[in-house]
């Protein structure tokens, strides 16, 4: 692929060489002034809401915080600065790095079949089909759901005895079918299948979207070339997904590693600690307590944790060629 | 001229935010008489007897209350975060654990000056103590309830079980759950709250606040688990292996005959009477848990009450609601249309309440029930004990070493001071 | 992805669509495939949403009491969704009026905030394009449910805790950083020359913006409402601690009050959720035909 320059020219004056700091500042933004009005209302709101708290809450990491001694304005505030006992604490425990090592699992899963079903459908919807819009509605529906109830209604599917799929496998013959949610393993099966459930009608509509940028000249003069059906998809198909894939399943990696309703809801992070994910171990262990300092703690491992994941993942991608993340 | 469209454009769009919240805000404010807002965690039954209550409240007082349905589990968080931004409401309706918590924290109005000797005395002290805090009352109880066997009477008698033959102590309960079929016997849920009186029978326990120290560990505590656990995995016993539904589940199962015993509460029994097998509500029997081997019994006290949120609009429209609420003719109500426990041993003598025939049941059971300690952390402990009761059950652990890891998280995140005793 | 160096600028027929055009006549056996594999894929989606509506249409003892198996109502009632619409005085209609405000407010306010700065990240490499980029990233990083404490003070000390306007900042907070990086990809598959054509023709650069590049992303940006519209039309734990009063709750946070302390009212729930997720099917299949290309409307081919 031919890479053409990508970027707009500067709205507005061009400056010269050799200029003192506050004047290339001034025309820093003379240059930029556009972009920079762009981002600005994002900006302020995000400061406020995002980015003050953010930092509040990684000041607190290193504090003692918790509900008798912070946060409450009707009593004193007696917390105290402790370093980074927190996190000492919190990396030490054997508990956590299992937790840890399910949440990587949890989340390389969750993705891998998000994409590969979502493309799989946004492909079979890109062709010209009977009932394409039919099939494209219905879809959809999981998404359309409130994700408590489809929780609740997951986690009723896998009772045991009682749920619909063990009703059923029993039907077919299997006189003790899994415990879904009360078996180690099984527990993670029935989390992940959850979250796939719901996450793949996103992935399918995004991939789908991006499906339609994809020049089909490009795919016919492919075809004509000589390539199969394989071919094509490989060499064309793919890399023009690449700008949006590459994008949600970042996205989506972030997202699910995150992800709190599924487990809180359908397992609770059971039975005992086997369906846990960093998010919910950190709710249970300290959110609950209104441990905020060790809650903060956990919140910033996760964001470290994440920082550093995605700076690899850039990397890997921009090897693979996208000029987007240079 | 596209300068203009945009700002055009920004300008209807932040018009559009700023007049919708107008709306909006002009549409909460009414002007109102006298009204009190109640944040009520009920079930459907239960709220359709406040209802009626409320009514008969306002008809009498001119008091209007405005009744918020707020989710059991989300009750915490919405009453601290709106606590704390001076938004609570005035009255509230909380688990006993809440009332320590809520109270050590500000929360709460203290009405120590309003409750006379007579109604102190009047109240059941293990439902009482748990509205007493640092000397202080915070609010009054509406309903207690402890955890008891129910039974299936029908099935007992296809058992050969006799009347007078109820197990009273646990070894005698693994006897009797051994002579019903495979997996028919007694449903047991794997919660740590439903755990606890096997561990008090043991002579086990929880924490000691008068001694500072922590005694989940220590060996009796251990004996119960174990003595738990056995029954858990026995052949008479229903196979739980579906522990975040297997509340859902023993409802099921006893309901439709399938398990003659389960673990439950008084709030539970509207819900059993709508099953087939308990058509005819005579059928349904209460047996008091039974003493384990060193003659101890126990069962966790719990219940609902009500509390005055200290920002509230009016003090004493507030108390007068809570005294109703809790007064005979309400806890008459409660019993006689939800079968919950009053809380005044005066309503205990009460025409609707006397003719119950399930709550002169649970008497008993109240009467030697363990009230927990009563702590600010009070409700915080399950939230380790629960994961590791689930391990030891699935036999991911041994009830020691499940155990010792419940105290050793105990003491790091609530009871630092306190000694954990082997 | 982009056209092959310079080229004279022409007019050129319009693009077809990938997907359409001059194709082969699908094989029999392939149609099968496909067919069967969407049908099985669209059995898998509906099912456990299928058996919430059908569950709905149950009387309560026989959705708990009655074997699994029995998919089909015994008792076929609509008490249940009488129930749910008239409880309280019609509470649910105000939920509802109060969920669609949201739902669609922050559909306007996050994707018009994110269109602007995608596009912004997408064409213009700024000084802090990157510290940017990445910021916007990072506000995804931290789980919901740990920053959901310093959110709700900061809303407080607005003092905009119970209004739907503290919904409305926390739904943007969530919605923007997402829908910024997936608009940026989306606006980065267009080609600039395009624009640079448009920039030719006297157009300033937020016209390029509005007349160029948004019509052509409207695949992009019928996704990003999508998603804006689906979370605030679903979410629950924010508006769970910040709508105080019953007039102002939300649909989900008025369904979340079916879950009491020991068990859930499931014939309420289900129906609940049922009334909950028609509205959101209808506004896919509004915005459902956006998914096509804009590429095909008129496109200068350059």
């Amino acid at each position: 692929m031919t890479t053409t320059d990508k970027t707009l020219p500067a709205p507005g004056l061009r400056g010269r060489g050799g200029p003192s700091l506050g004047e290339r500042l001034r025309r820093s933004f003379g240059r930029w002034w556009f972009a920079y009005a762009m981002l600005l209302p994002v900006f302020v709101v995000m400061g406020l809401l995002v980015f003050y708290p953010l930092g509040r809450g990684i000041y607190y990491s290193f504090t003692n915080a918790d509900q008798y001694n912070a946060l409450n304005p009707l009593q004193p505030s007696t917390y105290k600065w402790i370093g980074i006992d927190n996190y000492t604490r919190i990396l030490k425990s054997q508990e956590f790095r299992d937790v840890l090592g399910f949440t990587a699992i949890w989340t390389f899963v969750n993705v891998f079949f998000h994409f590969t079903l979502g493309l799989a459908l946004a492909l079979a919807l890109n062709r010209t089909l009977k009932f394409r819009g039919t099939y494209r509605m219905l879809l959809l529906v999981p998404w359309a759901v409130p994700s408590f109830i489809s929780a609740f209604a997951w986690r009723f599917m896998f009772n045991n005895p009682y749920g619909f799929l063990d009703q059923f496998l029993i039907k077919l013959g299997w006189e003790t079918p899994p415990a879904f949610l009360g078996d180690p393993t099984w527990a993670k099966f029935a989390v992940i299948t959850t979250n796939v459930w719901l996450g793949v009608p996103f992935m399918m509509v995004a991939l789908l979207g991006g499906l339609q940028a994809i020049d089909s000249d490009l795919l016919d003069a492919a075809a004509v070339d000589g390539a199969n059906a394989w071919q094509r998809f490989w060499s064309v198909t793919l890399p023009g997904l690449r700008p949006v894939a590459a994008t949600v399943i970042l996205l989506g990696l972030i997202w699910t590693f995150n992800m709190f309703n599924v487990i809180y809801l359908v397992t609770g992070g059971g039975p005992g600690t086997s369906t846990q994910i960093l998010a919910t171990y950190a709710y249970q262990n300290a959110f609950d307590f209104k441990l905020y300092g060790v809650a903060t703690a956990y919140g910033v491992i996760i964001l470290s944790i994440l920082l550093v994941f995605s700076q690899f993942y850039r990397y890997t991608v921009k090897r693979m060629g996208e000029e987007t993340w240079s | 001229m596209k300068r203009t469209r945009f700002r055009a454009i920004a300008l209807a769009l932040v018009a559009t935010v700023v007049v919708a919240a107008a709306i909006v805000a002009s549409a909460a404010a009414r002007t109102h008489a006298t009204t009190i807002t109640y944040w009520n965690t009920m079930n459907d039954e239960e709220t359709v007897t406040v209802k009626s209550l409320i009514s008969q409240f306002t008809s009498q007082t001119g008091i209007n209350v405005e009744i918020v349905q707020v989710p059991f589990d989300q009750r915490d968080a919405k009453f601290t975060t709106a606590s704390q931004a001076g938004k609570g409401p005035d009255v509230m309706r909380a688990e006993i654990a809440d009332v320590a918590n809520w109270g050590s924290k500000g929360f709460l109005s203290d009405i120590t000056a309003k409750v006379t000797a007579k109604d102190k005395a009047d109240f059941l002290p293990a439902a009482f103590a748990y509205y007493n805090y640092a000397g202080k009352v915070w609010g009054l109880p509406q309903a207690p309830d402890a955890l008891t066997i129910f039974y299936n009477k029908a099935l007992f008698k296809k058992a050969g079980i006799k009347p007078t033959a109820l197990p009273k102590t646990l070894p005698a309960l693994n006897q009797t759950c051994a002579k019903f079929p495979a997996k028919q016997g007694i449903f047991l849920r794997a919660d740590s709250y439903w755990v606890q009186p096997w561990v008090w029978g043991y002579g086990g326990g929880l924490i000691n606040p008068a001694t500072k120290q922590i005694l989940i560990a220590n060996k009796q505590s251990v004996a119960g688990m174990d003595a738990y656990k056995s029954l858990f995995s026995a052949k008479c016993a229903f196979p739980n292996k579906d522990f975040s539904n297997d509340y859902g589940n023993a409802q099921t199962a006893f309901k439709n005959g399938q398990v003659a015993m389960i673990v439950n509460g008084p709030w539970s029994t509207a819900d059993i009477l709508q099953g087939p097998a308990f058509k005819s509500s005579s059928n349904l029997g209460v047996l008091v848990i039974p003493k384990g081997p060193g003659g101890k019994q126990g069962s966790p006290v719990g219940g609902n009450g009500f509390v005055i949120g200290k920002g509230t609009s009016d003090f004493e429209a507030s108390w007068k609601f809570i005294s109703f609420m809790t007064s005979g003719t309400a806890q008459a109500a409660f019993a006689a249309k939800n079968n919950l426990l009053p809380s005044r041993k005066s309503s205990y003598a009460l025409p609707a309440v006397k003719s119950n025939r399930l709550i002169g049941a649970f008497l008993p059971q109240m009467n030697v029930a363990t009230a927990r300690p009563v702590l600010p952390q009070g409700g915080q402990i399950y939230s380790d004990f629960g994961p590791n009761v689930q391990k030891i059950l699935n036999g991911q652990a041994t009830a020691k070493s499940g155990l010792a890891t419940v105290a050793a998280a105990w003491k790091l995140k609530l009871f630092p001071d306190y000694t954990i005793v082997k | 992805m982009s056209s092959t160096g310079a080229t004279p600028p022409v007019l050129a027929p319009p693009r077809k669509r990938a997907g359409q055009g001059s194709r082969r006549v699908r094989p029999w056996y392939m149609s099968a495939v496909l067919h069967g594999s969407l049908v099985v894929a669209t059995i898998i989606a509906i099912f456990p949403v299928f058996w919430i509506g059908i569950s709905s249409f149950k009387p309560r003892d026989e959705i708990i009491n009655s074997p699994t198996l029995n998919v089909w109502p015994d008792n076929w009632t609509w008490s249940n969704y009488s129930d749910v619409i008239s409880a309280n005085d019609y509470e649910f209609l105000h939920w509802f009026g109060n969920s669609a405000l949201i739902a669609v407010l922050t559909t306007i306010v996050g994707v018009f905030l994110s269109a602007t700065a995608g596009y912004a990240l997408s064409r213009y490499r700024f000084p802090g394009y990157r510290t940017a980029l990445n910021s916007f990233l990072v506000t995804q990083m931290f789980p919901a449910a740990i920053i959901i404490v310093p959110i709700y003070q900061i809303i407080t000390s607005l003092n905009l805790i119970d209004s739907q306007l503290g919904l409305l900042l926390a739904y943007s907070t969530v919605a923007v950083p997402f829908c910024t990086w997936m608009l940026k990809g989306y606006f980065d598959t267009i080609p600039i020359s395009l624009e640079e054509a448009g920039r030719i023709d006297g157009l300033t650069p937020f016209g390029t913006f509005w007349r160029i590049v948004m019509p052509l992303s409207t695949p992009g940006l019928a996704v990003t409402c999508f998603y804006t519209f689906i979370t605030a039309w679903n979410e629950v734990a924010f508006a769970n601690i910040i709508l105080l009063s019953p007039d102002k709750y939300t649909l989900p946070v008025g369904l979340r009050t079916y879950v009491f302390q020991f068990d859930q009212a499931w014939e309420k729930l289900t129906a609940g959720a049922m009334l909950v997720t028609i509205p959101a099917v209808l506004v896919f299949l509004f915005a459902q035909r956006y998914l096509v290309s804009g590429l095909t409307r008129g496109g200068v081919k350059g």
